[in-house]
């Protein structure tokens, strides 16, 4: 390998075309796996088998040189090599033998299986580990793992996979990622896990943008004492991903494809045409006045059934996803590189996300000892959205298609009808333009590892990774064209097809061009020295390491408006007029440096001690107050390696190890700057004939704010017995404190100034987690079931809370997002219930009346009831809300015949209660198109109806939340259901594949819950609904 | 640290990475040692970063450009805008969707929240940093005196609704005790004073006029002119309630002096009404908001009738009452007993046209202009209604006051007609007002009369211009009835019928507002475009509405709103007003 022709790789990059991208790194790839040097002088051959039976698909390559082969179905091989050779045999889920020729022809080979729980690496901070010398609460999953659920970015595809890791997919549309939670919240501070991509801190952004195919691996570090290597951001936990990287062997090409199309979960379910006709003169006749249908009207819809704008604008979402990636290498110089495409498509013809990921992976051994190693990757992606939309779920837009103009038809001979007020929403989110935004990643991480040859066990390792993000943004915004029709019918709602007159859509106001930028470059330098070694039962391990980040941020964005001769999405055809554009931008700095130390020792392996101290400095906080530090300490003890249980337990225990572990970590998750006395731009005012600039004050200043600090403990037992059972259990608790807030609620309000934070509060987290794992077979029908269980809840020890405030608003003693709301004793369904209530009896001021809401009278101003239901009155319903669930779960069952295979994996959440909300939260959906729902309120002819009737004019207000509305929002879902199929070895040979295999997966396939309105997942009946799946993949392997 | 070391912070991130790698291969001996020395050494200036929007603080009162762009945040903070819609919460328009908790008796101790303390604290950190500066004072005194204004803007917004409130006047600070934070509520009586003594110094400090730049800053003017308004209301009944003689002398004084000195300055009344908002600036603008397009605008999509909207509809329609109240060319009363509303236009003054928009109204916004057609609001006999609404005309009428000529139904969102929310028109029946209360009845009489003069009502042969009232008692009612109509959709109603304590009688007994359903008759012709009404006024029928569903049921706890729960919880010692729940302060102290 030449510097020359990585030069060409990085030019590629540069150029960033991404579909040639993968052609031309293909061809790059050839020509590499074209410089093998091989001596060929003698033939020899062998069967390689399991002890049972023959193994077909085993790699077979000759140590040093890049020359290999596979063996056959029969498990035979046969290879030309030198007659002193060393012969590799390497094959999944088998442990790697190599073998000396010694001038033999044939060498027979047995591989023993590999015991994936036992002999494991896992990746943890600043190195790996052997899971079985792990002393902290560490979770992993395989690469391979993740390609089974396809999705359009990683954090969707952790659901249910890892124990104590919570994700909550809010919507299906296409491009948007879940939150996702490692145990519980450590504060009220909302700050993410932590995300370390191959060693380099990056963000969840980085995250979302990479290709599951080309991951190794994922692994969570839960407790304190593992993710305090991490120290001032790690309180929430540390997601560590490894990337591919070359792996000793003939070259591997391995082509992955699949397309997808897509249902809704659940849709909003709605009346009839005329029944919401009916109902919405219900509600017009007692809040209005009149009527808002006519009979002939009424009629109408019943012949149409109402229409559903929804219905004409659909489209089914579908995706499509390739990736081609190569792997090979020998001792001296190995390789990876990966190229992969997604395209998903929405419900609209606007809704469009693309991916494209390149990476590639370098490793030589320059000298020995010396190691230089290279990864480059470059991924970039685009999402388009119309340009109404409303948020990430889009419930502007999807519950607006469900429910708005049911009685004007969309389109009258082809023409876009124009409904009044916003105008079609066809035309808005079909031919209104576009709001494109985009992103391109361009990252570098170069590392040398040296293992200095006369120190024994001592190596020194220098990384330095580059990391440019760049966004941009592009609206384009045009008023649709309308036709309006001649109307008919008593309140003028029938349309005919007579045209008035064509007009432009009010939305939007002004046709506009906006593009903008951004730019965040970063770099993260690590220096490292290892030193590790054994001195008889001894064992030492030691790590020290430096590390400096610094981020740069700028943005800037630009609009123009009116398009004075053509109307097109250049910046050409917009008017010239000074006044017709604007622009802004900013930038920003960040700044990080800390030093890590750890330490691992274990005796004869089998008391194992870890610790390790890290000291951060960080410029969010003033000088003076920048360093914090952060020590931990682990032990494990393998009581399975004593003799004792050895004697006596052998036969039932493979392994039995009980884990403590004591750590301390971070959290700086506040704005920037908050120690620095300051005025800041406010935007701007009006004034004589010009926009004049606004300053204000930044902000009480607290020169004295630092981290926020956790103590967490955990422990733990490990075990795998001899019966193919394994399982981890773990207990932890954290004490979050020095929690930054601001004294807000308990400041009198007539301060007019915000507090700055300070470092006051105190959060108490605990929970547990189970994983198991079973596998065995029935005669060749294999199977597996691995399941995991967890569960966390939090506590307030001390939070600001308002002098005069009721204990329902304490938060102290009470779980984080607690909810509190009015309590309902149902509907007022008879006169009797009415008049029993005391006399001036209100409800928020408004006397209730026959089939509304009736509340619990709990309290009033001096603390007894007072016969008036207000905020008084409100009552803790339930200790956890969606965003702090607290248990969840997953199970993933597997079974193989021959060649196939089949599992199906469910996943739930659940232990907490969810609010129904829907456009109108629960108020009547007055001229649209009426949910299900209203049709069973309470009326005087039903009255025996499930909901209450809706709000008329001065009576009380029973679509205000309060425990009516909430139901538990729990739910299992089944979340994949994979089929496979691997063609037949003998059938491969002849076209010389290792593996085809074809699969279909579905997602998402069904849910239950007693939350019925709609999707649990999601937060609103009108947004846009989880999808369900229906993917078909092809999966070949050379 | 090494110069080394830093280079090495900054390594790699461009050129050749690739011959970086060789040529640490060939020195590795010395990279080891390097890294070593790395570790040692750190780079703790990666922690050295510059807040890049940051303003120095001391810079803010050492530069009156800096100093004048902090005013500019409470400026826009407090200056208050078109108040579009406001009608429908008054007897001016009727009713639309809103319902408001306050006409319908529903209110709760939550529904009325004007507590801007953040501004006013924006506010006391100028008046007590600003002199530690070094800008020159012929600069910092208008600095400050739009400060006082603004303070005295925004505690009388607060004290007209609760009466006493606490005075800050210091920035507290942030290392006070919680328990001297917790203040009590002033009086009504001392929060008064301080806002006189506030609006004092803001008139003692601000300049006589802005320069073109800086139009639609507070100036002297301005601030004379709030002074009447405010010691107006401390004379009037909801805080005088006994008729203290003293207080409308002071607010007399005061009106008198504002409007000696607006004059001097040259503001006055507009020849014609119309041009009051339509041609701008002027001389009856005398604290104005100034809008602009684009970078200041608002929606108007509402006022306009649906045909010409953007789907918006039903803000201010005015209601019968308002129609009602409208005098006759010769400035007599419009009499329901021997008058028709057949022929409601006819000889009506010329505010009712600037204000009124009927069924066969001349044309009055850009779509109307162009497609050449009058307001059409009549519904025919197949159901269909000319304004394009869909179902319910509300009144029927239209408003036309304000209404920007330039806009058309797509750039509703656009308007940028600039709001004067002192002009000189309230200035004078301020002044006249309290006049009539001190006995100056003639003064009283002549600013009616000057006010009628400008809306083209006839002298008449006594030059009275229609006014019949001679008493205190009948001017009085003649004030309230001019007020009514001048000042129709201005956004000062409802505190208007609060100040003469008419909020509860007027709704209460008015029960309900009305429009008109205009019905084309079966058969009769049908007027189009630039049709003359009064050649089709036999086509219509036309049919009083009661427009609420709801009788109007006003407490008379109203006139004094209670402190929300939230300010309370923090703050147990802010007492409750009087007439709500565990209510103990008077606001009447």
């Amino acid at each position: 390998m030449t510097p020359k022709r990585c030069f060409s790789i990085l030019s590629i990059i540069d150029r960033a075309i991404p579909v040639k991208m993968i052609a031309v790194a293909g061809f790059i790839l050839f020509q590499m796996v074209s410089i093998r040097i091989v001596a060929q002088t003698t033939s020899v051959s062998g069967t390689v088998s399991d002890g049972n039976a023959p193994l077909p698909g085993v790699s077979v390559t000759v140590k040093g040189s890049a020359s290999g082969t596979k063996t056959d179905a029969e498990g035979n091989y046969r290879i030309l090599t030198a007659p002193n050779a060393v012969l590799v045999f390497t094959s999944i889920n088998y442990v790697t033998e190599s073998i000396a020729v010694n001038s033999q022809a044939r060498v027979n080979v047995v591989l023993k299986l590999n015991d994936a729980s036992l002999g494991e690496v896992v990746v943890i901070g600043y190195g790996s580990q052997k899971r079985e010398n792990l002393t902290g609460a560490v979770t992993s999953i395989r690469g391979q793992e993740l390609t089974q659920v396809p999705a359009s970015n990683l954090s969707n595809v952790l659901a249910g996979r890892l124990a104590g890791v919570f994700v909550a997919q809010g919507t299906g549309v296409p491009g948007v990622s879940s939150s996702v939670r490692v145990r519980s919240d450590a504060s009220w501070n909302y700050s993410p896990p932590l995300f370390v991509i191959d060693g380099v801190v990056r963000d969840k952004v980085s995250f979302d943008a990479l290709n599951a195919n080309d991951i190794e691996d994922i692994t969570v570090l839960k407790d304190g004492a593992s993710s305090s290597i991490y120290g001032a951001r790690a309180s929430n936990g540390v997601i560590l991903i490894t990337t591919k990287k070359g792996k000793i062997g003939k070259p591997t090409i391995t082509y992955n494809a699949t397309y997808m199309f897509e249902k809704p979960t659940s849709r909003p379910e709605l009346l009839e045409g005329r029944k919401s006709g009916e109902m919405n003169n219900m509600w017009s006749n007692a809040n209005l006045g009149y009527t808002w249908f006519g009979e002939d009207e009424l009629d109408e819809l019943k012949r149409t059934g109402g229409y559903n704008y929804l219905d004409y604008a659909y489209v089914t979402p579908s995706s499509t996803d390739h990736a081609l990636n190569v792997s090979g290498g020998n001792e001296k110089l190995r390789y990876y590189m990966g190229g992969s495409f997604m395209s998903q498509n929405g419900f609209l013809e606007k809704l469009k996300f693309k991916r494209y990921n390149v990476r590639a992976s370098l490793e030589a051994e320059i000298v020995e000892g010396l190691t230089a190693s290279m990864q480059l990757s470059t991924n970039y992606n685009t999402r388009q959205q119309p340009n109404f939309g409303g948020g990430d779920d889009l419930s502007a837009m999807y519950g607006k298609l469900s429910q708005f103009f049911f009685y004007v038809p969309p389109y009258i001979n082809g023409n876009l009808v124009n409904p009044g007020w916003i105008g079609n929403p066809i035309g808005l989110f079909n031919e209104s333009g576009y709001n494109n935004s985009g992103s391109r990643g361009l990252d570098a991480l170069m590392t040398l590892q040296y293992k200095i040859p006369f120190v024994k066990g001592l190596s020194v390792k220098v990384s330095y990774s580059k990391n440019n993000t760049m966004g941009e943004g592009k609206v384009y915004q045009i008023q649709p064209t309308l036709y309006n029709y001649k109307r008919t019918g008593t309140t003028q709602k029938i349309f005919t097809d007579t045209l008035l007159n064509i007009v432009k859509a009010p939305y939007p106001s002004v046709p506009t061009l906006s593009t903008s930028n951004s730019n965040t470059g970063s770099y993260q330098f690590n220096t490292q020295v290892s030193y590790a070694r054994g001195f008889g039962k001894h064992f030492l391990d030691l790590m020290f390491v430096s590390e400096i980040y610094e981020q740069t941020f700028s943005a800037n964005n630009l609009t123009r408006q009116h398009f004075p001769i053509i109307t097109t999405d250049q910046y050409f055809a917009t008017s010239s007029n000074n006044a017709d554009s604007w622009g802004g931008g900013s930038e920003s700095t960040v700044g990080r440096t800390s030093y890590v130390g750890r330490l691992n020792y274990d005796y004869q392996q089998k008391y194992l001690l870890s610790a390790s101290l890290r000291a951060d400095g960080s410029m969010i906080f003033a000088p003076g107050h920048r360093w914090g530090y952060f020590p931990s300490v682990s032990a494990g003890w393998k009581v399975s390696e004593e003799e004792f249980f050895r004697k006596h337990l052998s036969r039932t225990f493979k392994q039995f190890k009980l884990r403590a572990s004591l750590g301390y970590t971070g959290n700086d998750g506040v704005a920037a700057w908050q120690w620095q006395d300051k005025f800041v731009p406010a935007g701007s005012a009006y004034l004589g004939n010009s926009l004049q600039p606004v300053i204000s004050y930044g902000g009480v200043v607290n020169p004295n704010l630092t981290w926020e600090k956790s103590r967490s403990t955990n422990i733990g037992i490990d075990l795998a017995t001899t019966f193919n059972l394994t399982m981890s259990v773990n207990y932890w608790n954290r004490n979050t404190y020095d929690i930054l807030g601001s004294r807000i609620v308990s400041i009198p309000t007539t301060f007019g100034g915000v507090l700055p934070s300070v470092n006051y509060g105190k959060v108490r987290s605990n929970g547990y987690e189970i994983e198991l794992g079973y596998e065995n077979n029935i005669g060749n029908i294999a199977y597996s079931l691995r399941g995991n269980f967890g569960y966390a809840s939090t506590k307030v020890i001390q939070r600001d809370v308002a002098a005069g405030a009721l204990d329902v608003d304490n938060p102290n003693g009470k779980p984080l997002g607690y909810v509190a709301e009015l309590v309902s004793t149902g509907v007022i369904r008879t006169q009797k219930e009415l008049d029993d209530l005391p006399e001036n009896y209100t409800i928020y001021g408004a006397k209730p009346v026959l089939g509304t809401l009736n509340y619990m009278d709990i309290s009033g101003i001096d603390g007894v009831p007072d016969g008036k239901i207000d905020q008084y009155d409100r009552q803790v319903i339930s200790r956890f809300s969606q965003s702090t669930a607290p248990y969840t779960a997953g199970a993933n069952l597997g079974i193989a015949w021959k060649g196939v295979r089949v599992s199906a994996f469910f996943q739930s959440t659940f232990g907490y209660k969810k609010l129904y909300t829907d456009n109108w939260g629960r108020a009547f959906p007055f001229d649209a198109s009426v949910t299900k729902m209203w049709g069973d309120m309470w009326t005087t002819d039903n009255t025996n109806g499930t909901f209450p009737k809706f709000q008329g004019p001065g009576e009380s207000n029973s679509a205000m939340s309060s425990s009516f509305w909430y139901s538990d929002g729990g739910y299992v879902r089944l979340k994949a259901l994979t089929v496979a199929y691997s063609l037949p070895a003998v059938w491969l040979q002849k076209i010389s594949v290792q593996h085809i295999d074809l699969s279909f997966t579905g997602t998402n396939l069904f849910y239950l819950s007693k939350f019925k309105a709609y999707d649990p997942e999601i937060g609103n009946l009108a947004a846009y609904p989880n999808m369900k799946t229906f993917n078909f993949g092809l999966h070949i392997t050379l | 640290m090494s110069l080394q070391v830093l280079n090495a912070c900054k390594l790699g991130s461009h050129s050749s990475i690739f011959q970086t790698i060789i040529m640490i291969k060939k020195l590795y001996y010395t990279l080891l040692s390097f890294t070593i020395i790395l570790l040692t050494a750190g780079c703790e200036k990666v922690l050295d970063q510059k807040n890049l929007t940051a303003i120095n603080p001391e810079d803010v009162w050492n530069d009156a450009g800096l100093a004048t762009a902090y005013v500019n945040g409470f400026h826009n903070a407090l200056m208050p805008g078109m108040p579009a819609g406001t009608g429908n919460n008054t007897d001016e328009a009727v009713a639309n969707n809103n319902f408001n908790v306050f006409l319908y008796g529903t209110a709760t101790i939550d529904s009325y929240n004007n507590w801007p303390y953040a501004t006013i604290r924006t506010i006391n950190t100028l008046l007590s940093s600003i002199d530690k500066g070094s800008i020159a004072a012929d600069k910092k005194e208008p600095l400050k005196g739009q400060a006082f204004f603004w303070r005295a803007w925004a505690y009388f917004s607060m004290v007209k609704g609760y009466g006493g409130v606490p005075l800050i006047l210091d920035v507290q600070e942030s290392s006070m005790s919680m328990d001297s934070l917790k203040v009590k509520r002033n009086s009504t009586s001392e929060c008064f004073a301080q806002i006189v003594k506030d609006v004092d110094s803001a008139i003692a400090k601000l300049p006589p006029s802005w320069d073109n730049n800086n139009y639609g800053r507070v100036d002297k003017s301005a601030a004379m002119a709030f002074k009447a308004r405010i010691l107006l209301f401390y004379a009037s009944p909801l805080f005088n309630p006994s008729g203290l003689a003293s207080r409308w002398q002071d607010a007399y004084n005061a009106a008198l002096a504002a409007k000696e000195y607006c004059e001097s300055q040259g503001k006055g009344l507009m020849d014609n009404f119309a041009d009051i908002w339509d041609q701008q600036p002027n001389k009856e603008g005398i604290m104005v908001r100034v809008y602009a397009n684009p970078g200041a605008t608002y929606f108007t999509g509402g006022l306009r009738p649906y045909k010409y909207s953007n789907g918006a509809a039903q803000d201010d329609g005015p209601s019968l009452e308002l129609v009602d109240a409208f005098p006759m060319i010769d400035g007599s009363k419009w009499n329901t007993l021997t008058m028709n509303h057949d022929t409601l236009f006819r000889h009506r003054d010329e505010r009712f046209y600037a204000t009124i928009g009927y069924n066969g109204a001349a044309p009055y916004l850009a779509d109307m202009f162009t497609l050449n057609e009058n307001l059409w609001t009549y519904i025919k006999p197949d159901g269909e209604r000319m304004d394009g609404t869909c179902c319910n005309t509300l009144s029927s009428f239209y408003r036309v006051k304000m209404m920007d000529r330039k806009i058309t139904q797509a750039t509703v969102s656009l308007t940028s007609t600039p709001w004067p929310e002192i002009r000189f028109a309230e200035l004078l029946m301020m002044f006249g007002e309290a006049a009539n209360e001190i006995g100056n009845t003639a003064e009283a009489l002549q600013v009616l009369y000057d006010l009628r003069k400008r809306a083209g009502i006839l002298p008449g042969t006594d030059n009275k211009y229609g006014i019949t009232a001679t008493t205190q008692e009948t001017i009085r009612s003649a004030y309230q009835d001019e007020a009514f109509v001048e000042f129709a959709f201005e956004g000062k109603r409802w505190d208007y019928l609060r100040r003469l304590r008419k909020f509860d009688t007027r709704f209460n007994e008015l029960k309900r507002r009305h429009g008109f359903q205009v019905y084309l008759k079966e058969g009769a012709p049908a007027p189009t475009g630039m049709d003359d009404i009064n050649d089709y006024i036999s086509s219509f029928d036309l049919v009083k509405v009661a427009t609420d569903v709801l009788d109007f049921n006003v407490k008379p706890e109203y006139y004094f709103y209670a402190i929300p729960k939230v300010h309370i919880d923090a703050n147990p010692n802010l007492a409750q007003t009087k007439g709500w729940p565990g209510g103990t302060f008077d606001p009447l102290d």
